[in-house]
């Protein structure tokens, strides 16, 4: 991690924490329960591609455990906490193999961040009917992801390497 | 501004002779993200169907609170079913009329599980999860033959 990354890594947990509060005001709900849009996503996209993996996945378990609780609860944390190194994970993966676009490793991302948040569950609760959930979250990850991924490629074009 | 200049510079090439360099792949959709799309999609219809094929009314309603049974109810039988925490103060209300299941009631903040819905068919679910609270429904035989002997 270099140093001069520091300011850059505190300027993006700020604003991953007011995505976050943007977010939580957005009512974006489909029937299913720890359905998001996951702008925070965008931001863990981008700083994979202009700054480092290990950048974004600091950032991203930073700003899951701050908005967990500013605006969430212990529940909350564990869930995305589950999603977000899954998704990073995958991520990280798919682009390393540098056979993927941009567009491709943020869909992997929110599906891969669905995945992670209902095996948890599953486990917390200790029921597998809930997996009656996963093709709808299935589905919603590729979407928000695809969405995402427009996002994130549009800043990434007009953002210079660091 | 140096370095945003090298990179437009750098970004024109791509647009005049087409090809990407190492570092541009993110840019333009690929043959490989659309097999990656196409996997995943396949996969969603695949675990869709496998859910519903194997979907049958449902006969009974089996709540479990933090993994543990808390109750077993039939589908048919209209009722209200209150869930009371450890200090004994009502935490979810289940309501059971007309065939289907809903949360009528929650104290929790977000009151997802209201939002859910009411469902109606074998294995669908009502999942609270700041309560441990997930409602299922069961179908009552699992097959029309008990076992088939060759």
């Amino acid at each position: 991690m270099k140093r001069e990354h520091t300011a850059m890594l505190g300027v993006c947990m700020a604003l991953a924490l007011i995505l976050s509060y943007i977010e939580s005001l957005i009512p974006f709900y489909f029937g299913v329960p720890g359905m998001k849009l996951g702008l925070c996503n965008c931001l863990v996209v981008i700083l994979i591609y202009r700054i480092g993996t290990k950048e974004a996945l600091v950032l991203n378990i930073g700003r899951i455990l701050l908005s967990g609780f500013l605006f969430g609860n212990a529940f909350s944390i564990i869930y995305s906490l589950s999603g977000g190194i899954l998704s990073w994970l995958c991520m990280t993966l798919l682009k390393k193999t540098k056979r993927f676009s941009v567009y491709a490793v943020s869909i992997a991302g929110g599906f891969s961040h669905n995945i992670g948040q209902l095996i948890v569950a599953a486990v917390v609760v200790e029921n597998y009917n809930i997996f009656f959930y996963a093709p709808a979250l299935m589905i919603a990850g590729v979407v928000t992801g695809a969405l995402i991924g427009i996002l994130s490629a549009e800043i990434i074009k007009r953002l210079p390497a660091m | 501004m140096g370095k945003i200049h090298k990179f437009c510079e750098k970004f024109a090439d791509i647009d005049s002779d087409g090809k990407q360099t190492a570092d541009d792949f993110f840019l333009g959709i690929r043959t490989a993200d659309v097999m990656l799309l196409a996997a995943l999609l396949l996969l969603c219809a695949a675990a869709f169907l496998f859910l519903r094929i194997g979907e049958k009314a449902g006969e009974t309603v089996v709540i479990t609170v933090d993994g543990d049974v808390f109750g077993r109810y039939d589908l048919s039988e209209a009722q209200t079913v209150p869930i009371e925490a450890d200090d004994g103060h009502v935490e979810n209300t289940v309501v059971i009329e007309n065939g289907s299941v809903h949360m009528e009631e929650a104290d929790c903040p977000d009151r997802l599980c209201i939002r859910q819905g009411a469902i109606s068919h074998a294995n669908e679910a009502i999942v609270c999860l700041p309560h441990k609270i997930v409602i299922t429904i069961n179908g009552g035989r699992t097959g029309e033959y008990d076992g088939i002997v060759k």
